[in-house]
């Protein structure tokens, strides 16, 4: 059996190779937002490019500063969701990672990840003078069918959308086999976070995040499924001698992509992040009692982020309990508004369940937000005191 | 009789804390910090057992807290500032639940439970704005010296408004206010106000949650009119205990005092 390491390198390379390719092969290609419903646009044909996965990609490859600086050439305020940034400096900048994305035909953002895409994306429309479909799910909705109904419609106007620039059609034999890889590729990318419920954890979480790429870009594909069925496979096969329990802490939010593990190298074998939440919010809840497009927006609805606070929070402290967590460290991302609001509603709980807490101040992808000796500070001193609780 | 020694190493002081088996106070002293912070440890140690007559071996374990605590070479172990001011802060009174310091480099505020474990705690970010940094420098450019800030800004009779925060900004809005004829007493009870604000920023962040007695430890909190501005600012009562700026190198000696005697610390808590 092909080893998940193998599989995920060729799916990372192949990836942005052929996003390559289908521009001179003339296929239309389609920048998209984290969360749009992707399985109707491979559906009709569409080549499916992040430019949020593709900014992880720079700043992990260590050029995202150089990148942002130079999105100044254009006068953005450093301010900005880094994100955005790193792709509007891709435009000034020479020796970006696979030569850069491929320009795009359309693009297709959705509002229930981020509010920032919304803008970013109309301001590329501007500029690229290229379409833009924005799909609007209601935050935090308690009238499922209402709900449902609403996005389902946009759904539909969006393939008219896309038909109209591609005259392709919607094949819903691909659609449904889409939606079914997806939701059992979800199922799976959940199971890999769960081995790490077993004493003592199996697994680092900067090493799932390393396994992330293909639940963000390839989620409906069968190497997605087949990358993370191996992985399942290796993870559960692990020996439990060859790991050492420790102080279990939860990373609450995004990673640093800039940082080498992703996080502080603040951890040994003492204290050990077990769980990222960040990685668990890809995992998306496909229902079971519908399909087609009605089972998309179900579940494109329903992303971590267009919870309502009160949620979110619960679903923390379900964590917590899940993974018997001691400790969590809450990243407070700047770049990211929409996951700052639940920070300090989860730190009221966090007292409540009497569990210890450090927010660390920094950024996703701009480095230049990040003091290493400021960071190291805090998460010495949590650990102090999680010495005196345990 | 044996004694536990703490060596609280700050940004621009060393504060010892000598406490006996009965954790009481047997000897405090504070040093402007040099830049060897060792050789300054070790001078202040020396001196400390010349002045209290006592021998090295009578004192069963040395600790250090503070940014510097790293650089002190006979210690025999160290914790962070936060888990010492917990400590030092919960031994002054149990139902402390919140502890303040503002440091010469940061500000922090220490959320403890009821076991005076600290459950979260904020300092401020990468920026000397709602530190004694700040009031050292723009009280230099009033030509006003540390110790004197208090008293004269209790005479203050005007609410003026700085409007920076920022320790470079502030000093040439100070200059300003000089240029247009601000007392300096109103100007340092803003210099207070500002700063207050500042703590105010990390405390509604992380204390909303919280009851119990609030404590204000370190340097700033010998200055009388930064504490009439923080309870002003806070809205709330805030306890000073008697030598607010040895609450750290206590906290420290309490911690090791406790850690070497397991039994004690069983009865103690």
């Amino acid at each position: 059996m092909e080893s998940s390491r193998s599989i995920r390198g060729k799916m990372f390379t192949e990836h942005y190779h052929s996003a390559a390719q289908a521009r001179q092969d003339g296929k239309p290609i389609a920048y998209i937002t984290a969360f749009t419903p992707v399985e109707i646009l491979k559906a009709m044909g569409l080549v499916c490019l992040y430019p949020e996965s593709y900014a992880v990609v720079c700043a992990a490859s260590n050029k995202s500063a150089d990148m942002i600086q130079a999105s100044g050439m254009e006068a953005f305020s450093q301010d900005l969701c880094s994100y955005s940034l790193l792709s509007f400096g891709a435009e000034h900048y020479e020796k970006l990672p696979f030569q850069g994305l491929p320009q795009p035909d359309m693009l297709i953002a959705a509002n229930n990840q981020c509010g920032t895409t919304m803008l970013w994306f109309r301001l590329l429309a501007q500029k690229k003078n290229i379409p833009l479909f924005i799909i609007d799910y209601p935050a935090a909705a308690d009238d499922q069918p209402s709900l449902v109904n609403y996005i389902t419609q946009q759904y539909e106007v969006l393939v008219d959308f896309v038909k109209g620039h591609t005259g392709n059609d919607l094949n819903t034999s691909i659609l449904n086999e889409q939606i079914e890889r997806s939701k059992k590729t979800c199922h799976l990318w959940k199971s890999v976070h769960e081995v790490n419920k077993a004493r003592p954890a199996r697994i680092e979480a900067h090493k799932i995040i390393d396994a992330l790429f293909p639940i963000v870009v390839a989620k409906g594909t069968q190497q997605a499924y087949d990358y993370y069925d191996a992985l399942l496979n290796e993870y559960s096969q692990m020996a439990e001698q060859d790991t050492v329990d420790a102080v279990r802490l939860l990373w609450h939010g995004y990673p640093m992509w800039f940082l080498p593990n992703k996080f502080p190298l603040c951890f040994d074998d003492e204290f050990q992040v077990v769980l990222n939440d960040y990685t668990l919010w890809w995992s998306l809840n496909y229902p079971d009692d519908s399909s087609g497009m009605e089972a998309l927006a179900a579940a494109y609805s329903d992303t971590y982020l267009n919870r309502s606070i009160q949620r979110k929070v619960e679903e923390v402290a379900d964590l917590i309990a899940d993974y018997s967590i001691d400790g969590v460290i809450c990243h407070v991302n700047r770049s990211c508004r929409r996951s700052l609001a639940d920070i300090n509603p989860l730190r009221k709980r966090l007292h409540q369940l009497s569990i210890p807490s450090v927010t660390i101040e920094s950024d996703m992808a701009n480095p230049s937000f990040y003091s290493d000796e400021q960071v190291r500070l805090r998460i010495e001193s949590f650990r102090d005191a999680l010495r005196r609780v345990l | 009789m044996n004694y536990y020694l703490g060596i609280d190493v700050g940004s621009s002081y060393i504060k010892l804390a000598l406490l006996d088996d009965a954790e009481t106070m047997a000897f405090q002293d504070v040093i402007q910090r040099g830049a060897d912070i060792d050789a300054s440890c070790r001078a202040c140690f020396d001196e400390m057992l010349n002045r209290c007559q006592i021998d090295r071996n009578q004192i069963e374990g040395i600790i250090a807290t503070g940014y510097g605590r790293k650089q002190v070479t006979f210690c025999d172990d160290v914790i962070t500032e936060i888990t010492a001011l917990a400590v030092g802060s919960y031994a002054i009174d149990r139902t402390i639940r919140c502890v303040i310091d503002i440091g010469g480099q940061d500000s922090k505020v220490i959320v403890i439970d009821q076991f005076g474990k600290v459950l979260d705690f904020m300092m401020n970010h990468k920026c000397s704005a709602g530190t004694g940094k700040f009031l050292e420098v723009t009280s230099a450019s009033l030509g006003v010296p540390m110790e004197q800030l208090g008293p004269l800004s209790q005479e203050s009779d005007k609410v003026l408004k700085l409007s920076s925060i920022c320790t470079v900004f502030a000093e040439s809005e100070i200059i300003s206010c000089i240029a247009r004829g601000e007392k300096k007493e109103d100007i340092i009870r803003a210099l207070h106000r500002t700063i207050s604000g500042q703590v105010r920023g990390l405390f509604s962040q992380i204390n909303s949650f919280s009851d119990g007695t609030i404590v204000f430890v370190g340097g700033l909190a010998l200055n009388d009119g930064m504490i009439s501005e923080l309870s002003e600012t806070l809205k709330q009562r805030v306890l000073v205990p008697p030598h607010p700026q040895f609450v750290g190198a206590c906290g420290a000696a309490i911690f090791l005092r406790r850690k070497m005697e397991p039994v004690l610390t069983l009865q103690g808590t």
